[in-house]
């Protein structure tokens, strides 16, 4: 909502500076999101009496003026053709600023000038450079143009809140003005014609609706003759954001900025039947609309209809065949409420809103209809020459229910948190228009038709606060605990297992939920909800992967040259559960490397990254959980990765994840190239198998028995249940088994590997003697034999 | 035996002078002075000295044992300093050169953002509480007072799902799931994540996060919001930071009311090098967060007792945040995964 200073002063009386007035209504809750000053693009220029023209000596063209300014005479020559003794008209005196430049003392043909008289163009109000600008005897000397005109002004620019549909427009405005300046506010002043009279034989209305129309109000003004509007009201207009089009279409424009009262100019001759019909539309019904779109109907929307054809979508536009033209002699003038919801369902439905529908759908004040009517008619009566035809016409079929409020003025204290009297209360209630009476130490509230925001005690004790100023309410601190209360599992599990990866050298990202749906199937992910308006078809479906948002990112930075990536996601995917059901929302840590695993460094190597780093990230994450007793398989599915390159991680008997190598056709999706490796875990099962309490073990104060043991057996013998087999053979005693070799080649023969094991021996209790190590390093041998067909090398 | 004290001196004191470095004086040493060595041996041999010259043989075999004590000093000392001659001389590293870089990633802006905004509110007792991202149109407007067809639910801009639901608009719907699972008094924050369908720009993203905070007890009032939000703001902003509240809508409290704070970038003055300050557009204040009186058509829906219980709510969007506390001047990089950006935090 914009609108002036000047204008709110017409209605409402304060003494605030403009910067002042804009902190009052932001802190009164209508927000001044911008306050500019429009005004004259000169200074110096004052109203000035021209009291003697003299011929120019020289010149048949020039004059030389005597003129006053009230203070002082000054004796200009002027090149205009309509100087003339008696007229008052704009100086600009020496130094005066003027759109076009300084003015100075020159000589014009050898005679000075103190000064020059100045048409409106050379002020920089409008085109018109024929002649002075001249204003009417009487007119105050010594006065700028703009002060005189009020055309220096201030715009506010309002954010008003949807709650809030009478602060949009100036009336309303102002009256939130006037209560904080708890002065009265001024309407303005004009007749208003009977109901009924010479109307009713010229036009009739049938409202055939009257839940979506309960108040229908016209009024006929005839021989009016269209042309521009008076330079206030194009002013006004202009800084409100409207364009101005004619005095008929702008006073109608005007009306709603100053009462938010949406009105419709007819021209009268082409309702045909001088009837005025409001009813619904036919299922499939059109209207053209006058911004020459065609628009299909249902029996939703409601239309306004002469008696052959519809007219106007009510509330909402008028139609292309009623408009008010340049030949229009007579205006049927309609100021209607139409039901709100209905408006906001037909908006949307139709696609199209307007200032009109914008107030209807969040709703105008229906007692006040005839008010904004007769205000454009007499407007039209005064600045378009028409004459209203006597009476108007007021179909009124559902009336308002008064709307009284019974207040506790403790329970409003209360929640604010002040102690104000019943009578403090009451006075600021007054202040804002509500009729207040005290009836066994409460308040009714009477709230009237326009603050269709106030229906509860809670909304009285809004405006209290308001009023009060929320500055005013003293801070204080609520004590107390949550009762039942407990921190979502998940908060601190993720803040250990970000800090954790971070410190492995990963990069946390938060990408979008949103997804292209060929790149999860790409991923081998299952389809996840679609989105009914998605931004774009990439953005389109809910993620049931973190996968392809590495990749993209990935991909991101490839183009950007950032070539070693090690990037996680611990974020939500959303498994869809079927029908209208809610997805289930399950915590995932996704995690992908691909590049070197250093940087460029003089002293690091620049080997690939690898399946092993990978998984010791996986094991880093896991190991500080307390979750230790992992099985690591090769998976029946390897999904999108490399089936020999793909590991399903077990433990605690729930499957956590999977990961490994990302083949190529993956890759291909997502244009990358080069190895990657990634993977899923879910963080919900982590979350219910991990140990978040280690306990302790006892150390040994003994000292240990190394032994190293080289193997030689099949090459796929998982090497993992080697190890836990050796530390099985004696896990009292047995303190490490480190795989310190994997080898195969040379030496050792085809299809077998050697792997070579450290093995520290340990007794909590004593010394252990070499013969105890010999003994151990036996029995171990005969295990690995005989499960995994092991032999010594 | 007068000249075995002397010769054993003389080759103890010729090897210490000689050793060329602390292995092999130690190794002297253990020759000379050890358990087993020819020093001591001599003391054990004093038995057959005879009597009168015990003392005399005695005093020399200390003087002796003192003479090399002191050169196995001295040369310990001589040994330490050609060592660190030598390494003066031979070893230098280029100190210069970067060391061996230990892995480092980084925490995303937003997670640490986050994490500090509800570590103060957690300091004052509230928990947080999690709920779902998609949600029904129930949880996310209906009980929380956005009637059907309403002009308030447009500026949610929200996104609907094909199977009838939608994603959350604000966190706020975590606050109607706690209540409905759990009876008064309430303390609770909700941070995650929230969408909305706006075009992608540098202001806009359609998805963000926010943090709720909720309150519900006997007798709490608007002034105990002001308090607890005044509270953080020193604690987030520092002390000298200054808050105005002023009154807004959102239909789910009443009254409502947004919390401006003094300009971080002109300190609430407005001007910036005598110009309008490009933050606050010389307003002085910047907007903070958006609260308010849980209104009581939600306690209604929830199933408290509006009568019974009172309290209030805010919600704080990180990013903007965020975008202030790191200047950052475009959403998008939070979102890009741009590792540019990221590795920055």
């Amino acid at each position: 909502m914009r609108v002036t200073y000047r204008w709110l002063k017409e209605y409402a009386t304060f003494d605030w500076t403009p910067a002042q007035l804009a902190e009052k209504l932001t802190l009164a809750g209508h927000e001044v999101e911008a306050l500019e000053k429009i005004g004259p693009a000169y200074t110096g220029v004052v109203t000035a009496l021209i009291e003697k023209v003299e011929r120019h000596p020289d010149a048949d063209k020039l004059t030389v003026c005597l003129v006053f300014d009230g203070a002082e005479r000054y004796s200009v020559v002027c090149g205009a053709p309509n100087t003339e003794a008696g007229r008052i008209a704009p100086l600009a005196k020496i130094g005066a600023k003027l759109p076009e430049g300084k003015v100075k003392k020159t000589k014009l043909r050898g005679v000075e000038s103190y000064g020059m008289l100045c048409s409106r163009r050379e002020l920089g109000y409008g085109q018109d450079h024929s002649g002075l600008w001249c204003f009417p005897p009487g007119t105050p000397l010594g006065v700028s143009p703009a002060d005189l005109l009020g055309l220096d002004d201030h715009v506010y620019e309002i954010a008003v809140t949807a709650n809030r549909p009478d602060c949009l427009c100036a009336i309303g405005i102002a009256r939130e003005v006037a209560a904080l300046a708890r002065t009265p506010l001024r309407r303005p002043e004009m007749k208003l014609e009977p109901v009924g009279g010479e109307i009713d034989r010229l036009i009739k209305v049938t409202i055939l609706d009257p839940d979506k129309c309960p108040r229908y109000t016209g009024i006929l003004v005839r021989g009016v003759k269209i042309g521009p509007s008076p330079e206030w009201m194009t002013q006004r207009l202009e800084a409100a954001g409207v364009r101005a089009i004619n005095n008929v279409v702008d006073i109608t424009n005007y009306v709603l900025l100053e009462y938010s009262q949406p009105l419709h100019a007819f021209d009268y001759s082409f309702l045909a039947g001088h009837q005025v019909i409001v009813r619904r539309a036919r299922e499939g019904e059109t209207i053209t609309t006058l911004d020459e779109q065609a628009r299909r109907l249902t029996t939703d929307d409601l239309l306004i209809c002469d008696a052959e054809k519809p007219v106007a979508l009510a509330g909402i536009m008028g139609g292309l065949n009623s408009l008010v033209t340049d030949q229009t002699t007579d205006v049927f003038i309609e100021s209607a409420y139409f039901e709100p919801t209905g408006i906001r369902r037909s908006t949307k439905r139709v696609g199209v809103s307007s200032e009109s529908s914008y107030r209807f759908e969040r709703g105008i004040d229906v007692e006040a209809v005839q008010f904004g009517l007769h205000r454009a008619a007499r407007l039209m009566e005064e600045f378009a020459g028409g004459k209203v035809t006597p009476g108007y016409i007021d179909e009124y079929p559902l009336r308002r229910q008064p709307v009284v409020i019974e207040t506790r003025p403790e329970k409003v204290n209360g929640l604010i948190g002040i102690n104000l009297s019943n009578q403090e209360m009451a006075d600021i209630l007054r202040a804002l228009e509500l009729g207040v009476t005290e009836k066994n130490g409460r308040l009714l509230v009477d709230v009237p038709a326009f603050r269709v925001d106030l229906t509860r005690e809670a909304d009285i004790t809004e405006e209290v606060a308001r009023l009060v100023g929320f500055d005013n309410v003293p801070d204080t601190l609520h004590q107390g605990v949550d009762a039942e209360g407990r921190e979502w599992p998940l908060r601190g599990f993720l803040r250990e297992l970000r800090r954790l990866l971070v410190g492995m050298g990963l990069t946390e990202l938060n990408t979008i939920s949103f997804v292209d749906p060929k790149l999860l199937a790409a991923v081998h992910a299952p389809a996840g909800l679609r989105l009914v308006n998605p931004l774009s078809e990439d953005l389109s479906v809910l993620r049931t992967s973190l996968l392809p948002s590495l990749l993209k990112a990935l991909a991101h930075n490839r183009a950007h040259f950032n070539q070693n990536i090690k990037i996680f996601e611990a974020r939500r995917v959303y498994l869809p559960k079927g029908g209208s059901e809610q997805p289930d929302e399950v915590h995932r840590l996704g995690l992908l490397l691909a590049g070197t695993r250093h940087d460029v460094s003089w002293n690091q190597d620049q080997s690939e990254v690898d399946f092993y780093d990978l998984k010791g990230a996986i094991e880093g994450v896991l190991t500080p959980l307390g979750i230790t007793n992992v099985a690591w398989k090769r998976p029946d599915d390897a999904g999108p990765y490399l089936p020999g390159m793909c590991a399903e991680i077990v433990a605690g008997g729930r499957n956590l994840g999977r990961f490994g190598k990302l083949s190529a056709e993956v890759l291909e999706a997502f244009d990358i190239k080069g190895a990657v490796f990634a993977g899923e875990l879910d963080l919900q099962a982590l979350l219910e198998i991990h140990v978040p309490i280690p306990t302790y073990k006892p150390v040994s104060k003994f000292p240990p028995i190394l032994r190293d043991l080289a193997l030689v057996t099949d090459l796929d013998t998982p090497v993992d249940e080697m190890q836990k087999a050796i530390h099985n053979t004696n896990p009292r005693r047995i303190a490490e088994v480190k795989l310190f070799d994997v080898y195969t080649g040379k030496g050792v023969p085809e299809g077998k590997k050697s792997v070579a094991f450290s093995i520290q021996y340990r007794d909590i209790a004593k010394s252990l003697a070499d013969e105890d190590a010999d003994r151990m390093t036996k029995q171990i041998l005969t295990v690995l034999q005989t499960s995994f067909g092991a032999t010594l090398r | 035996m007068r000249e075995r004290v002397a010769q054993i001196r003389h080759e103890a004191l010729t090897a210490l002078s000689q050793a060329v470095d602390l292995t092999a004086l130690d190794a002297v040493r253990v020759a000379v002075l050890g358990k087993k060595g020819s020093l001591t041996g001599l003391l054990r041999a004093m038995q057959d000295v005879p009597p009168e010259e015990r003392p005399a043989i005695g005093a020399l075999v200390n003087e002796a044992k003192a003479q090399i004590e002191a050169a196995l000093d001295e040369n310990k000392a001589r040994i330490i300093g050609e060592d660190r001659a030598r390494s003066a001389a031979t070893e230098r590293v280029d100190i210069s050169l970067p060391g061996r870089k230990p892995p480092r990633g980084s925490l995303h802006p937003l997670t640490e953002t986050l994490d500090e905004i509800v570590s103060i509110f957690e300091r004052m007792g509230f928990v947080w509480e999690d709920g779902p991202e998609v949600e029904t149109d129930w949880h996310n407007f209906g009980a929380l007072n956005f009637p059907p067809d309403h002009p308030a639910r447009d500026a949610q801009d929200t996104f609907f799902l094909e199977n009838g639901l939608l994603m959350r608009t604000h966190t706020s719907p975590v606050q109607v799931r706690v209540m409905q699972r759990h009876q008064p008094p309430v303390r609770m924050l909700a941070p995650g994540w929230t969408y909305r369908n706006d075009a992608i720009d540098a202001t806009h993203y359609p998805m963000f996060s926010q943090v709720e905070g909720l309150l519900v007890d006997k007798h709490v009032t608007l002034g105990d919001l002001k308090g607890v939000l005044k509270y953080f703001v020193r604690e987030f902003y520092g002390p000298e930071t200054k808050i105005r509240m002023r009154p807004s809508f959102f239909p789910f409290t009443e009254p409502s009311a947004e919390l401006d704070i003094s300009c971080f970038v002109c300190h609430g003055s407005g001007e910036l090098d005598h110009a309008v300050c490009p933050l606050c557009k010389g307003t002085g204040w910047k907007e903070l967060l958006g609260s308010g009186m849980v209104d009581p058509a939600v306690f209604t829906a929830v199933g408290y007792d509006p009568e019974e219980v009172t309290g209030w709510a805010f919600g704080i969007g990180i990013e903007r945040v965020a975008l202030f506390r790191y200047k950052v001047d475009d959403i998008r990089l939070f979102f890009e995964g741009d590792l540019r950006f990221l590795r920055q935090f």
